[in-house]
């Protein structure tokens, strides 16, 4: 199984669940960051997002963004 | 046992939370409490739920985070199971403050009981008589 969190060169490639991450939540924030946030072709069960920043920072506010959004 | 769970890297905590123990909704609630002091991030391997806690700031204990989300997953658990169980006095008792700000929404609840009773005795008498007219019938061959 790919790792839940992986850092390239300058980018990141964060691997949600679906079966945790509801999939229109998950494209309606990809919506609002698509400058820097891409969605990679879908496997079953997960949703591949690559994320262009070096900074992990970035990438932690935006999966609790993603917590926030579910919550409702 | 407790490494088996909670497993502290150099910049996160790994905590492993039994799916049958815990619901997702639990882990959600526990999760939303947490964002103010750490990024969580959530995932699944078979029936476990494994949350990644990475702490907002350098200085703060890993360790002392992981264990207080398994408190916040507790607190969470005995709120949802209480909410569960009193669902239908909860139910009533809002019921009863809203319709006592609005007292004629109370007559038109009871009436509508009323008719609802009054269908369901039709419908019982009817039901009633098509077997007693099935009997006789059948009696009669």
């Amino acid at each position: 199984m790919l790792p839940v969190l992986k850092k390239e060169k300058s980018r990141f490639i964060l691997r949600l669940n679906t079966g945790l991450y509801k999939e229109n939540i998950i494209r309606k924030a990809v919506a609002e960051d698509r400058a820097w946030i891409k969605i990679r072709p879908v496997s079953k069960g997960c949703c591949c997002l690559e994320m262009k920043t070096g900074r992990i920072d970035d990438v932690l506010k935006w999966v609790n963004y993603l917590i926030y959004l579910h919550k409702g | 046992m407790l490494e088996k769970k909670l497993k502290i890297t150099e910049d996160h905590a790994e905590l492993r939370i039994d799916g049958e123990i815990y619901s997702k909704e639990t882990i959600f609630a526990a999760a939303y409490i947490f964002m103010d002091k750490a990024y969580i991030l959530l995932d699944k391997e078979n029936k476990d739920f494994v949350v990644y806690i990475y702490s907002q700031q350098k200085s703060t204990d890993l360790r002392k985070l992981g264990m207080d989300f398994c408190n916040e997953l507790i607190n969470y658990a005995h709120y949802f199971s209480r909410v569960k169980e009193n669902a239908e006095v909860i139910k009533t008792i809002m019921q009863r403050a809203l319709f006592s700000a609005a007292p004629s929404l109370v007559k038109e609840a009871e009436e509508k009981e009323i008719e609802d009773l009054i269908r369901e005795l039709e419908a019982e008498e009817k039901e009633e008589a098509q077997t007693n007219a099935a009997g006789a019938k059948k009696r009669k061959k």
